[in-house]
């Protein structure tokens, strides 16, 4: 019944049903060059932590799929199935709903960091659409901050993957992250000033 | 049958000063003098210079020799233009515009870690790899989209290679540290806890640095230290490069730079590739540092793609990030 879609950075992910609802099963891997003190508190913190996550988001009106069941010892989340196209494959076939998306993006991690929520992983495979609406997946990195540069950091991670994997349509696709992040957010300065200055730290980065 | 045409590549970002004759499919030659800075201390630049200016002569000598060829049978002179040490980059910059003025021989200014990159992949044959650059100057992943290899992850502040210099430092070896701490990690049982930080997909090592020198004040054992270390701040690069793998879906990964050296690290990687049914190479222990082979196979491509600087136009450049290298040579 089980079957694997997709083997991800760290879990592997299976359609499955559940009590006769077809699901998503999300399995955190034991890494077998990993230490394993260090690969048990690590797997365990982030299943607990992606599941508290995807649920308390919720009240602050940004979509995730619904959790069914959790085992933290096992590594496991048991969620609803998000049926859609992932934002990364939007991009390449239809990059005028992609822009869309990625402002509402912008305005989903806003609403987070409003409430003090990072994400941890804004990637582009993390943005699921579905009936035109956009989903946010994997909260595994997820943390909370009050820190302007937490804040900066998540948008910069979307910004450096944007950049890298979609170059062609980055600064509109970029731009579109920031608007939609602007509006539920309000004064974006003081953020994107704090992208510039983690960008100015970043390595033989240049200066201007 | 066409004569295959020669490069000659000049290395000199860091400690290494290195001369290297390729061709296509051969590297004939690849000599170097590398600068040892006192125990316990790390590299000064200025001094390193020195040595560079110092060792240059016999280098370049030594390679002609060893290749066979003379300079006049060259078709490029490649140098490494950064990002580096300032003065040891102006040491490299100097003697390959010496030659091409004097023998009248085109010039082209190679990225060294695009050097790193192509090297490895010269040898691991991977059409369209995850490359894995972990050395002194860079902890980076990357992989080649659209005329340029993208940095996907990378470090936040000090490299790989830093980490293991400054904990070797602390505990009076001199730079570069790696081997030493790899052969104390071999030795140490006790995992200590230590921090574990990957944003998104990048890494910082620097809180692993404090951390690990206050522990090693607090009477750990320095062999419990360098491992623990060890697989801290390997278990952030794996997954960094899991991430990667995962979002690219590419099924090859390639590791290199110079602490790409290490065993412990190569197993971790090699490990990873069969969980995600992926090739895995490394790049040949002799080639993992620094040495004139990457800015000579580079400075071939560039110079066979049209790819080449005027002597008053060349150049250097401390910082210069890998993915501002429009790359000439890759589709």
């Amino acid at each position: 019944m089980e079957k694997l879609i997709k083997v991800g950075a760290e879990a592997n992910i299976y359609l499955d049903n559940w009590d006769g609802i077809k699901v998503v099963r999300k399995t955190r891997r034991p890494k077998p060059y990993w230490k394993k003190e260090l690969d048990d508190k690590i797997r365990r913190t982030r299943t607990i932590r992606e599941a508290q996550f995807l649920t308390s988001v919720k009240e602050l009106g940004v979509l995730t799929p619904i959790v069914y069941f959790v085992d933290p010892f096992l590594g496991e989340i048991i969620m609803e199935y998000v049926d859609g196209v992932r934002v990364k494959d939007l991009l390449n076939m239809d990059s005028k709903t992609g822009f869309i998306m990625l402002y509402e993006a912008g305005k989903g991690l806003a609403k987070m960091h409003k409430h003090n929520i990072i994400h941890g992983d804004p990637t582009t495979s993390n943005f699921i659409m579905r009936d035109r609406k956009l989903y946010f997946i994997d909260f595994g990195l997820a943390f909370y901050s009050t820190r302007l540069e937490d804040k900066a950091v998540d948008l910069h991670l979307l910004k450096q993957v944007i950049k890298s994997a979609h170059p062609e349509v980055f600064s509109k696709g970029f731009k579109m992250v920031i608007e939609g992040y602007q509006q539920i957010f309000g004064i974006v300065k003081p953020v994107l000033d704090n992208i510039k200055e983690i960008e100015r730290r970043g390595r033989y980065a240049t200066l201007d | 049958m066409e004569e295959k045409k020669l490069c000659l590549g000049i290395e000199s970002t860091a400690h290494t000063f290195s001369v290297a004759i390729v061709s296509k499919d051969k590297i004939l030659a690849d000599e170097r003098e590398v600068y040892k800075p006192p125990l316990g201390e790390g590299i000064h630049p200025y001094e390193a210079a020195q040595h560079h200016f110092r060792a240059a002569r016999k280098v370049l000598q030594n390679a002609l020799k060893k290749s066979k060829r003379k300079i006049e049978d060259m078709d490029v002179i490649a140098y490494s233009a950064g990002p580096g040490l300032g003065p040891c980059l102006r040491v490299g910059a100097v003697v390959a515009r010496s030659i091409s003025t004097y023998y009248d021989k085109p010039m082209t200014a190679v990225n060294h870690a695009m050097g790193h990159i192509e090297l490895a992949n010269f040898f691991s044959k991977a059409k369209d790899p995850v490359i894995v650059l972990v050395s002194g100057g860079h902890t980076l992943v990357s992989t080649y989209l659209h005329k340029k290899w993208r940095i996907f992850g990378e470090t936040l502040d000090i490299t790989l290679g830093q980490l293991f210099d400054q904990l070797g430092r602390e505990m009076g070896y001199n730079s570069p540290a790696g081997k030493y701490i790899e052969t104390l990690a071999g030795q140490g049982t006790k995992y200590l806890d230590m921090p574990y930080t990957v944003k998104g997909n990048d890494v910082s090592y620097s809180g692993l640095l404090t951390f690990a020198k206050n522990l090693l004040k607090k009477d750990n054992k320095r062999e419990d230290v360098c491992f623990s270390v060890q697989e801290t701040a390997f278990a952030m690069l794996t997954e960094v490069t899991e991430r990667l793998l995962a979002f690219s879906e590419k099924r090859e990964i390639v590791l290199t730079g110079g602490v790409a050296a290490n065993k412990r690290l190569q197993e971790m990687i090699k490990s990873l590739s069969l969980v995600h049914n992926s090739s895995f190479s490394v790049i040949p222990r002799k080639y993992s540092g620094d040495c004139g082979a990457q800015i000579a196979l580079v400075g071939l491509l560039q110079y066979e793609s049209g790819n080449v600087v005027e002597v008053d136009k060349s150049f250097i450049k401390q910082s210069w990030r890998i993915d501002e290298v429009h790359v000439t040579w890759r589709n």
